[in-house]
C-alpha cells in the first residue's frame, strides 16, 4: 500500500518538476540569470544596467578600432580612463536606442539574424562561415551563442529604427530656395584700403614705455621650467659582443645549419629517344657511346623525339619528379658529362646525357655575419635577463646612478636641458619625459622604477639638475616687447583713421571721394557671388559677414592678414533664386539641406526617447 | 515536544489532505500553465506579426540601400511603395507602418506629389506614431505646406504643435516661413531662437543658422534682448 503510493507521488513531483522546466525553457530565464552575474553595473537606463564588463569590452575594442587606424599611435595616449567616458556614452545611447526600438515593437525573426551571424565576414573562413571560428570569435568576446544573438538583434532593430526616422528624411523646394536665396545672393560694393606702411613712420615706442610693459607682465617673459636627468639604458644591442664570438662557433653554427636545410639540386639532361626496342640499333649507339662520339651528333641521327631533337637532345631540368621513374633513377646515377645505358620506359629507350647540376648554394662567407650575430644576440638574451634584474633591484632606494651602472656593467648618461615638451634622443619619450616629470623624481629626487620604452628598451632615470622658470632679463626680451608695442599703437592709430572714415560716409560722403581726398586706392565691385570669383577673396568674404543694407548702405572696416585696412559700403543685396541655379549649384543646396535634416530629426528623436527613460551614472 | 506519529498515521494524514486539496493543487497547476501557454501564444503571435512587418521594412531598407549610386528605379520605387501599403493595411499599428508611410511620403516628394505626401504623413500622425517621432513628422508635414506656398498653414501647423526636441528646427522654419511672408521682426526673433536652442555640434548647421539670421536687419530689434526671448519662449510653451 505505501510503496504503491510513494511511487505515485513519485510521479506527480517529476510531472510538476518537468512542467517547471518548460517553463523556465520557454521564458528564457536561464539566460537571464546567466547575464546578469557579471560585475556590477556602472550606470543604469530605465529598467536596464550597464555592467562594468560591458563598459570594458567596449573601451577593449574602441581602443582596437583606434590603433589599427593609427598602428604608431603612443598607447599612453589611449588609456582606458581616457576612453571611457565616450564609451560610457555610446553604451548609453545604445541602450537608448535597443529599449526605444522594444517599446516600439521592432524585432528581428529567427532566420534573418541567422542569416546575419552567416554574413560576418569575421566569422569566415576562406569565404565560408566556420563554425568554430564562430565559437572562438564569441568566447573571446565573452559572448555566449544565446547572449550574442540577443546583441545582434538589438544591433539589428536600432538599425531599422534609424533608418525609420533618418531614411525617410527628405528636402523641400521651399527649403532649397531659403537656403538659395542667401547662398546664391550677390553683393554690390564699394571699398578702400588703407596699407599698414602709412602710419607706421608715425608711431614710436620709448624706452619707459618697454620697461613699464616688461615689469607689468612679468608672466609674458618666464623662460619654462627645465631638467636635465641622468639615465641607465639598456638594450641588447648595447651588450653584443661580436669579438666574443670565436670563428670556431660561427663555423660549427654554420655546419649544423646546413645539415638541417634540405636542398634541393635540379639536373638538366638530355637524351636520344627511340621508340622500337631494336637490339643492334641498341648495340649500334652503345658502341658510340663507348667510342666518345659527339652526344649531340648522335641526337641528330638517332633520336625520333623531334622536339628536343632540334636542341641537341635537350629536356630541361628535372628535380626528381618530371620523368619516369627509371629514367629518373638513371638521372641520379650519372656524373656531369656521363651518357647512361638504354633505359625503358613507355616512351620507348632512352640514352640520358646529364649536363648540368643546380643546387641552392649555401655559401659560409654569406652566411657568416649573420650568424654571428645571431650568436651574439642569443649569448646577450640571458645577460640582459639578468642586468634587468639587476636594474630593478639596485635603482630602488639608488643614492645615485652611477654606483647602480658600475654594479650592472652599464654606462650612465645625461641629457640636455628639456621642458615638460620634452627634449631631444631618450628625452622626446613620453614615458620618459613623465617620469622625469612625476613627484617621485622630481620632488622627492628618488630614481624612476625602470621604464619600458619599446620591445627589449628599458631605462632608469634620476633627476640631474632642475631649473625653475625664471624672469628672462630685458635686454633679451626687448626687441620683442617694442614690436608688440609698435603694432598696437598702429593698429590703434588704424582703427581711429578708420572710424573716422565711417563717420564721414555716414555723412554722407563716398568711398570714391574719401578715398581720393586720403590719396588711397578704392574700388567698386558689382554684382559679387558668395563664392570667390575675382575679387579680393579676404575682401568679399568679409562683406558677406556685413548685414543687409536697410534703407542706406551698410559702412564698416576689417583688418586683413597683412594689417591693411579696408572700409567698405555694402550698397545693395539682391536674393539668390533656387531654380535659375546651376545644377551642381542645386545639387550641393540639396545635399547641405539634407544631411542638415538628417541630423537634427535623428538627434531630435534621441534627446526626446531619452528623457522619457531615467539613467543613472 | 515533538509529536511522534507513527508512519501509518503520517500516510494518513498526507492522504487526508490528498483527497480534500490533491485535485485542486493539480487543477491549480494546469491553470496557472495553460494561462502562462495562452500567453505566451498571444505574445508570441504579437512577435511573430511583428516579426513579419520587420522582414518587410528590411525588404524596403535593402532596395534603398543596393539602389546603384542612391538612385531608384521605376520598379524600385513601385516595389517600395508596394511593400509599403502591405505594412500600412495589414500591420497598420505597428511603427513599422509608420515608418513605412513616412518613407512613401519621402518618395512622393521626390517625385513632386506634395498632396500624397501630405497624405502619409498625416496618416502617421493619425495612427499614434511614437511621440519622439511625431514632431519630426510635424516639421516635415509644416515643410510641405510651405512648398506648396499655403505659408500660413505652415506657421500654423508648427505653432499648434509640441516641437518637443525639435525646438530649433521648429523655430528656423518659422523664420524661413516669416522671411518669405516679409515679417522680417519675426524672422530674427525666430532665427535667433533657433541658434538659441539648438544644442548640435553640426558645423553646417551652425553656419546656416547664422548666415540665415545675418540676412535679417531688422528695424526695431534690441539685439541685446536675447536672453529674455529665451525665457518667453520658454513660457509660451508652458502657456500652450
Amino acid at each position: 500500500m505505501l510503496e504503491s503510493f510513494r511511487s505515485n507521488m513519485k510521479g506527480v513531483a517529476l510531472g510538476i518538476t518537468i512542467l517547471i522546466a518548460v517553463v523556465f525553457i520557454f521564458s528564457g530565464t536561464g539566460t537571464v540569470f546567466l547575464a546578469n552575474s557579471s560585475d556590477g553595473a556602472v550606470a543604469s537606463v530605465g529598467e536596464a544596467e550597464i555592467s562594468e564588463f560591458d563598459l570594458l569590452r567596449s573601451i577593449s575594442n574602441q581602443k582596437q578600432q583606434i590603433l589599427e587606424q593609427n598602428p604608431d599611435l603612443d598607447t599612453s595616449l589611449i588609456s582606458d580612463d581616457i576612453l571611457r567616458p565616450a564609451a560610457l556614452e555610446r553604451l548609453i545611447r545604445r541602450e537608448v536606442l535597443v529599449q526605444t526600438a522594444q517599446k516600439n515593437g521592432l524585432s528581428m525573426s529567427e532566420s534573418s539574424i541567422n542569416s546575419e551571424i552567416l554574413n560576418v565576414e569575421g566569422f569566415k573562413t576562406d569565404g565560408k562561415f566556420d563554425q568554430d571560428r564562430y565559437k572562438f570569435v564569441l568566447q573571446n568576446q565573452g559572448y555566449t551563442h544565446a547572449s550574442f544573438k540577443q546583441m545582434l538583434n538589438n544591433d539589428l532593430v536600432v538599425q531599422q529604427l534609424i533608418s525609420g526616422v533618418s531614411e525617410t528624411a527628405f528636402v523641400t523646394e521651399f527649403e532649397n530656395q531659403s537656403l538659395a536665396s542667401i547662398s546664391e545672393q550677390s553683393r554690390t560694393y564699394y571699398y578702400l584700403t588703407i596699407p599698414v606702411n602709412k602710419y607706421s613712420s608715425e608711431v614710436s615706442v620709448s624706452d619707459n614705455e618697454i620697461s613699464d610693459f616688461y615689469q607689468n607682465n612679468p608672466n609674458d617673459f618666464m623662460t619654462e621650467e627645465q631638467l636635465k636627468i641622468d639615465y641607465i639604458e639598456l638594450k641588447p644591442e648595447m651588450l653584443a659582443d661580436k669579438n666574443a664570438i670565436s670563428e670556431e662557433m660561427v663555423q660549427t653554427r654554420f655546419e649544423a645549419e646546413l645539415a638541417d636545410l634540405d636542398f634541393t639540386e635540379s639536373r638538366r639532361v638530355s637524351h636520344i629517344l627511340i621508340t622500337e626496342n631494336n637490339d643492334t640499333l641498341i648495340d649500334e649507339i652503345n658502341a658510340k657511346i663507348a667510342a666518345n662520339a659527339s652526344f649531340e651528333s648522335l641526337v641528330s641521327e638517332y633520336s625520333e623525339d623531334f622536339g628536343s631533337a632540334s636542341v641537341g637532345g635537350d629536356l630541361g631540368f628535372t628535380s626528381g619528379e618530371t620523368f619516369p621513374d627509371s629514367f629518373e633513377e638513371a638521372v641520379m646515377e650519372l656524373n656531369i658529362g656521363e651518357v647512361s645505358g638504354p633505359v625503358q620506359t613507355e616512351s620507348g629507350i632512352h640514352f640520358i646525357k646529364l649536363t648540368e647540376i643546380q643546387k641552392d648554394e649555401y655559401v659560409y662567407e654569406d652566411e657568416k655575419a649573420r650568424i654571428m650575430e645571431d650568436l651574439a644576440n642569443e649569448a646577450v638574451s640571458e645577460i640582459f635577463v639578468e642586468k634587468l634584474e639587476i636594474l630593478r633591484e639596485l635603482s630602488f632606494n639608488a643614492e645615485s646612478l652611477s654606483e647602480v651602472a658600475e654594479d650592472a656593467g652599464l654606462l650612465v648618461k645625461t641629457t640636455d636641458y628639456f621642458p615638460r615638451s620634452g627634449g631631444k634622443g631618450v628625452a622626446s619619450n613620453n614615458v620618459v619625459i613623465n617620469a622625469a616629470f612625476s613627484d617621485e623624481v622630481l620632488v622627492e629626487g628618488y630614481a624612476s622604477e625602470v621604464l619600458e620604452l619599446g620591445d627589449d628598451y628599458f631605462t632608469v632615470i634620476k633627476l640631474n639638475e632642475f631649473k625653475d622658470e625664471e624672469l628672462r632679463p630685458l635686454t633679451e626680451v626687448k626687441d620683442s616687447i617694442n614690436e608688440k608695442l609698435a603694432d598696437e599703437k598702429l593698429e590703434i592709430l588704424m582703427k581711429e583713421e578708420s572710424e573716422k572714415l565711417l563717420v564721414e560716409l555716414r555723412d554722407g560722403e563716398t568711398i570714391e571721394a574719401l578715398a581720393k581726398e586720403n590719396n588711397l586706392d578704392w574700388q567698386v565691385v558689382l554684382s559679387a557671388s558668395r563664392r570667390v570669383t575675382e575679387q579680393n577673396p579676404e575682401i568679399n568674404a568679409e562683406v558677406f559677414k556685413l548685414n543687409t543694407p536697410n534703407g542706406s548702405p551698410t559702412y564698416d572696416y576689417f583688418i586683413m592678414k597683412n594689417g591693411d585696412f579696408v572700409v567698405a559700403s555694402l550698397e545693395s543685396v539682391s536674393s539668390g533664386d533656387y531654380s535659375s541655379a546651376e545644377e551642381s549649384v542645386q545639387n550641393g543646396i540639396i545635399t547641405a539641406n539634407l544631411s542638415i535634416n538628417q541630423s537634427t530629426e535623428l538627434q531630435g528623436f534621441e534627446e526626446a526617447s531619452r528623457e522619457k527613460l531615467t539613467i543613472v551614472q | 515536544m515533538v509529536s511522534e506519529r507513527t508512519e501509518e498515521e503520517q500516510i494518513e494524514a498526507f492522504k487526508n489532505w490528498w483527497v480534500e486539496n490533491g485535485l485542486k493543487t493539480i487543477l491549480g497547476i494546469f491553470l496557472i500553465f495553460g494561462g502562462y501557454v495562452g500567453w505566451q501564444s498571444y505574445e508570441s503571435k504579437v512577435a511573430s506579426e511583428s516579426q513579419a512587418a520587420s522582414d518587410i521594412w528590411q525588404t524596403i531598407i535593402t532596395t534603398i540601400n543596393e539602389a546603384p549610386d542612391g538612385n531608384l528605379s521605376q520598379d524600385n520605387i513601385v516595389s517600395i511603395h508596394k511593400n509599403g501599403d502591405k505594412l500600412k493595411n495589414e500591420y497598420g499599428s505597428t511603427s513599422y507602418a509608420h515608418f513605412a508611410a513616412a518613407m512613401k511620403a519621402k518618395l512622393a516628394v521626390e517625385a513632386n506629389n506634395i498632396e500624397l505626401a501630405v497624405q502619409e504623413l498625416t496618416w502617421v500622425l493619425d495612427n499614434g506614431a511614437d511621440n519622439a517621432f511625431v514632431p519630426i513628422i510635424t516639421l516635415r508635414l509644416a515643410k510641405l505646406e510651405a512648398s506648396r506656398k499655403n505659408y500660413d498653414e505652415a506657421l500654423k501647423i508648427l505653432e499648434n504643435a509640441d516641437p518637443g526636441a525639435l525646438k530649433s528646427s521648429f523655430e528656423e522654419t518659422k523664420g524661413d516661413l516669416y522671411m518669405v511672408l516679409e515679417r522680417t521682426d519675426e524672422a530674427y526673433t525666430a532665427y535667433n531662437s533657433a541658434i538659441l536652442f539648438n544644442k548640435s555640434s553640426d558645423q553646417l548647421l551652425n553656419n546656416v543658422l547664422q548666415l540665415k539670421l545675418s540676412q535679417v536687419n531688422p528695424a526695431n530689434i534690441d539685439l541685446t534682448d536675447v536672453s529674455d526671448e529665451k525665457q518667453s519662449e520658454s513660457n509660451n510653451q508652458i502657456d500652450e
